[in-house]
């Protein structure tokens, strides 16, 4: 065969074996790779007095790993990494409680706080948001600068889809009292969000009068969405920041 | 005597408008159908894209088929409505989607309804893959999973020559298995970096080389966070808290699709949301510079989600659901 020849039976080949590729392989979706890594929570589950909620349980939704909170209220759970995370703590005479949509860098640690209320105290907060299926949030409000206060700041929830009240910051996890109209100074500052629909895909909390840190929020390894859905008969904690 | 006579000519006229084309389409679905998505096992992803995949070329399906494309649950004893309990889906979206989420057994049996072509595929639900590749939780409801699950056909509605829509069966088999999930109360969510549920987005919609996959992101993130300011997800999502009779999801990129026209007209005529809404809305959007911006960024997702689907060669000219009530 002369070198010519081969050159056309080299084409001719070439040619035939692009067409028998499957044409329509490129359309084809594929899974995407999802790696594997895990990461550690580590927190304190205590009641409205501070008191640790001995013999609580904390599981993660969606993927199922759990733990029991020892005497001191503390707990440690292996998790998923850089991965949407809710916590449900559970206990005896106390409502249901659900710690949202953060997530936690791979390999790292990350620390955690859950307030949950008695049942009696939730049923309460439940019959003033005014809608018996109305989930309760209670959102935590934290500075970043030392020397930062959120006082004076009002919380808007989107979509208005509830109502938004506060409470005396000196006593933590105190009742709203609907006659305060803001934020009032003090150390653990906080707001309620009540009568909350449930499920509704994406909520958020912005807040108004100081600068907010606009979301997601990174906090050492730890990052939340800002984002958060509420269950009925479950109270739901969210943290907003300022600067 | 009279009501004998009514039966009797409405019979006559049943046989009168079956259609032998419509029959003969329907058998070409089910051979389509039977060869794109065989058994296999129900946790095979691969299997499940490969499927997807030749579901999206099916051309005697893609042709055939209506947009928007109506999909539900059968109610038990209601026949084959498709006016209550359904959604609406682009046909590509439905096609890629949700239809793979099934493999197909050969016993497939058509019927002439009441001047509609049902074409009864027998399926089995691939119920054991990973929860980002389902288009949305479906165990947020016992009874959703359970529909999907244990369905024993999918009944496909065709109706001269056009496949107007589909619905799993009422009849199940609950000796099926059923993975049991716990939602935890999020429609999305992320895993190890990767939006989920990762069938919803376009990269999974589009083919890799579709030049507009990005901008449409864009656009349909645009779109989302204007419809949040206005409470619109709280009722175009899975569990339907607006009670809609056929519902439009906004709450995913691709299940927005559908939506890309109608929510023009809708945000044009300021009627969403609607008067007496279950959630107690306030009927319309007030402000106006709101809206302005809410159509706006509607007419940027439909302008891409127009272009997306063209390069794809996917397109179809929305009809007014002129929904059969059987």
């Amino acid at each position: 065969m002369i070198h010519s020849q081969r050159v056309t039976w080299f084409v001719i080949v070439a040619s035939l074996s692009g067409c028998a590729e499957d044409p329509a392989a490129y359309t084809y979706p594929e899974t995407p790779t999802i790696e594997t890594d895990r990461a550690t929570v580590t927190g304190h589950i205590l009641d409205a007095t501070g008191a640790p909620v001995t013999g609580a349980a904390v599981i993660v939704r969606a993927s199922g790993e759990h733990a029991t909170a020892d005497s001191a209220g503390a707990f440690v759970l292996d998790v998923p990494a850089n991965t949407t995370l809710t916590l449900e703590a559970t206990a005896p005479n106390m409502a249901p409680t659900l710690l949202q949509q953060f997530m936690v860098s791979s390999g790292t640690s990350a620390a955690v706080q859950i307030s949950m209320v008695t049942s009696e105290h939730f049923k309460r907060l439940v019959a003033m948001g005014g809608t018996p299926s109305g989930g309760v949030l209670m959102v935590a409000l934290k500075s970043l600068a030392s020397s930062g206060s959120v006082a004076g700041a009002t919380v808007e929830l989107t979509p208005s889809l509830g109502l938004v009240m506060y409470a005396p910051a000196s006593t933590w996890m105190a009742d709203p009292d609907p006659s305060i109209t803001a934020v009032v100074p003090g150390k653990g500052a906080y707001a309620w969000a009540l009568g909350v629909q449930p499920h509704v895909s994406i909520m958020q909390l912005a807040l108004r009068g100081v600068p907010q840190i606009d979301p997601p929020y990174a906090v050492d390894d730890i990052t939340f969405s800002g984002t958060f859905t509420v269950d009925p008969g479950a109270l739901t904690l969210v943290t907003l920041f300022a600067r | 005597m009279k009501l004998d006579c009514t039966i009797a000519m409405m019979a006559l006229c049943a046989a009168c408008t079956a259609r032998p084309a419509d029959h003969e389409l329907a058998t070409s679905i089910a051979k389509g159908l039977v060869a794109a998505c065989p058994p296999s096992d129900a946790a095979d992803e691969i299997a499940r894209n490969d499927c997807a995949g030749r579901l999206t070329d099916l051309a005697v399906l893609r042709d055939a088929m209506r947009e928007p494309f109506i999909w539900g649950g059968q109610a038990p004893g209601a026949g084959y409505r498709l006016d209550t309990s359904t959604n609406k889906f682009n046909p590509r979206v439905w096609r890629r989607m949700y239809l793979s989420t099934f493999m197909f057994g050969s016993d497939f049996s058509i019927e002439q309804i009441a001047g509609v072509t049902v074409l009864h595929m027998p399926v089995t639900f691939r119920g054991a893959m990973p929860i980002g590749a389902f288009p949305y939780p479906f165990w947020h409801s016992a009874k959703k999973w359970e529909s999907y699950n244990y369905a024993t056909t999918i009944h496909f509605i065709i109706d001269n020559g056009t496949a107007v829509g589909a619905l799993r069966s009422s009849n199940q088999d609950t000796t099926r298995p059923k993975v049991a999930h716990e939602w935890d109360g999020l429609w999305q969510w992320e895993q190890n970096g990767v939006q989920m549920p990762y069938v919803s987005l376009y990269d999974y919609l589009l083919s890799k080389d579709n030049p507009y996959t990005e901008q449409l992101s864009d656009a349909y993130r645009a779109l989302e966070a204007s419809m949040r300011q206005s409470n619109c997800q709280a009722c175009h999502a899975p569990d339907n808290q607006g009670n809609s009779a056929q519902l439009e999801f906004f709450v995913y990129p691709n299940q927005a699709l559908v939506g890309r026209h109608d929510i023009i007209t809708q945000l044009m005529k300021n009627e969403m949301p609607p008067k007496d809404n279950t959630l107690n809305l306030p009927a319309g959007i007030s402000n106006p510079a709101e809206r302005e911006r809410l159509i706006d960024a509607a007419r940027d997702f439909e302008a891409l989600g127009d272009k997306a689907l063209a390069w794809e060669g996917d397109t179809k000219t929305e009809l007014q659901p002129d929904t059969p009530s059987r």
